[in-house]
């Protein structure tokens, strides 16, 4: 029987009207002066040229700021998690739910709540090390947590984990060529997974930065949105954009399979 | 194809617990350079604790394994130059067909000018000389297994093990592929352990069959002695089937329905005991005027090139018979039957 087509397509025109609205809004912000109605690319020519330059430092510092933050936080959270989740599957599959508990806890902790037991923490980090904004990686291993766990998670139930690091070691493998030759490869996606989830949440966050007073993305918007509130559109468009490449990468990679 | 050095595997004394359940009970083996034993046995025998025991894998709370004339008790798994076969298809799914094999082959630090070439002739050996560039999720479950065992070969292991390696596939290939593997393990004359609960196939493959309970080797044999000269009432009872018949032990013979058969050694010496007797040796004829107990005929099973008979004695006792099919196109069913046993010996339990 032949499927009907149409049902489809307005579902998805309907979805994708709703989703993009706001991003159209958000654009149309971006170029048009709210008192006198006039459009002008000038907020975009001052993103991208770099006048401005005073008032868009904030910025500036926070998006480098943030994308340091995503590199160091997926970094952390790849050498804390792979191995942990291997090892429990491989050697203490009893321990899984406890480690599955912790991962998962912070999703049930608001940011603010985190905060107030981070306080404590980064006064001493900013009294013994430094103030820079870097040392929020720790925070922000704690909040992607979760979010990776669970695309990993899914990576190793996809393999016959036990049965590929046998074979591999009854041919001579030591534990680091299981590791980084066999088990590794075949969680390429749930990697990719796990750290493009983490760098859209890096670069999303804003109450845990905010309240330990370090220059992030989204602090630098708040600032940026005071002064000059159309550059400030167009960083957040772009960010969501950014997000949106992100997610759309995470599905392409999933849905890829090895071939000839 | 150059054979491989055999070396002999010596098991001796290999204890294992898992909390309270003992896998390993004083296990004792030992393999001939160049044989292939069979383990066989109902789960949670041991038999695979036992495999794993002698890979590495897992460590014996006592006893020892040698290879050859080394002790390799307490050597890691990767450092023992032996190889596996699984159940579940083990093949790497990121590499190709030679990619596994290659990596078999670079951790045995094989010269990489050497190793196109040991890959050509191990896929050629398992047929499968055209499937290299392949990813294993384009190969059928037999033709993964083919490629496993071509892994596991390439680097000439002393020992081969196979871990129930048929049991995942369909009855055919299962048959293709474990002659296969027989042919290839005597061309390459290596040592090898097989471990499998399928019996017809422990008899088929195997040099010697081991068969295990609760840990131990209940009776280690070739595989026809096993069947008809089984050791104990659990290897009479799991190879094969057997009618358990009452009777009367008496220099060394046994008196069951009116006939004085042998027992086995390991049989009750003196009295009342049970022989265990064989559906194949259980004959009946429709001719009433021989020597034999009357029987009625309750079922009959059309298996192929037999038929399974099952026939009631005047007593109410039950004997299942195995004939060929074309005897038994006179059996019908409620039709009076004379019956004897073949005389060979028999096992007779206490």
């Amino acid at each position: 029987m032949k499927k009907r087509v149409w049902p489809r397509v307005v579902i998805l025109t309907l979805v994708g009207l709703f989703l993009a609205y706001p991003l159209y809004a958000l654009f149309e912000f971006s170029i048009r002066f709210p008192l006198t109605g006039k459009y002008s690319g000038d907020a975009w020519v001052k993103l991208f040229t770099g006048g401005d330059q005073s008032r868009l430092a904030p910025l500036y510092t926070g998006i480098v700021n943030s994308l340091l933050i995503a590199a160091v936080t997926v970094a952390i959270m790849l050498v804390i998690l792979v191995p942990t989740m291997i090892w429990t599957r491989l050697k203490a599959p009893h321990l899984s739910r406890a480690v599955e508990f912790f991962a998962l806890l912070p999703l049930t902790l608001p940011a603010i709540v985190l905060v107030v037991g981070l306080v404590p923490i980064y006064r001493v980090i900013s009294t013994t090390f430094s103030t820079d904004a870097i040392w929020l990686c720790f925070a922000y291993v704690i909040l992607v947590l979760p979010f990776s766990y669970r695309a990993i998670d899914s990576g190793l139930s996809a393999i016959d984990l036990p049965t590929l690091a046998t074979a591999a070691r009854s041919m001579g493998a030591s534990w680091w060529t299981v590791v980084v030759r066999v088990i590794l490869p075949n969680l390429r996606t749930a990697v990719a997974s796990a750290s493009f989830i983490s760098i859209a949440v890096v670069l999303g966050e804003f109450t845990i930065a905010k309240m330990l007073a370090r220059e992030t993305l989204q602090t630098g918007v708040m600032l940026v949105n005071q002064a000059a509130p159309q550059v400030a559109a167009a960083v957040s468009l772009l960010s969501l954009l950014f997000g949106v490449v992100l997610l759309v990468g995470i599905s392409f990679i999933t849905n890829r399979r090895p071939s000839r | 194809m150059t054979r491989t050095a055999a070396v002999p595997v010596q098991m001796t004394g290999l204890n294992r617990s898992f909390g309270d359940v003992r896998a390993l009970d004083d296990f004792e083996l030992e393999i001939r350079p160049g044989e292939l034993i069979a383990l066989l046995g109902p789960s949670g025998c041991g038999k695979t604790t036992a495999l794993r025991v002698l890979a590495g894998l897992e460590e014996a709370d006592s006893g020892v394994v040698r290879v050859g004339d080394r002790d390799i008790t307490h050597v890691p798994a990767n450092k023992r130059t032996m190889s596996m076969v699984f159940q579940s298809y083990s093949l790497f799914p990121h590499l190709t067909v030679a990619g596994n094999i290659d990596f078999a082959l670079s951790m045995r630090k094989v010269p990489r000018s050497k190793r196109s070439a040991i890959i050509r002739e191990q896929l050629e050996l398992v047929s499968l000389g055209s499937q290299a560039r392949r990813f294993p999720h384009e190969l059928s479950g037999g033709q993964q297994q083919r490629v496993a065992l071509a892994r596991a070969l390439a680097s000439r292991p002393d020992v081969l093990l196979l871990d129930e390696p048929l049991s995942a596939l369909d009855a055919k290939v299962r048959v293709q592929l474990r002659d296969q593997i027989r042919r290839i393990q005597l061309e390459l004359g290596i040592t090898t352990l097989f471990v499998t609960h399928d019996q017809a196939e422990a008899l088929a493959i195997a040099d010697r069959v081991g068969v295990m309970n609760s840990g131990r080797i209940e009776q280690l044999s070739a595989p026809q002695e096993l069947y008809e000269r089984p050791a104990s009432e659990f290897v009479a009872r799991f190879i094969g089937s057997a009618n358990a018949l009452l009777g009367k032990v008496s220099n060394s013979q046994v008196s069951v329905l009116d006939q004085w058969i042998p027992t086995l050694a390991g049989s009750v010496g003196q009295g009342p005991g049970t022989a265990l007797v064989r559906p194949e040796r259980i004959q009946l004829t429709t001719d009433l005027t021989g020597q034999g107990r009357l029987a009625t005929i309750r079922q009959v099973s059309f298996l192929g090139d037999r038929a399974s008979v099952v026939a009631v004695l005047e007593d109410g006792t039950e004997l299942h018979s195995l004939v060929h099919t074309r005897d038994s196109d006179d059996l019908a069913l409620g039709e009076q039957v004379k019956v004897t046993i073949d005389p060979a010996p028999v096992l007779v339990t206490g």
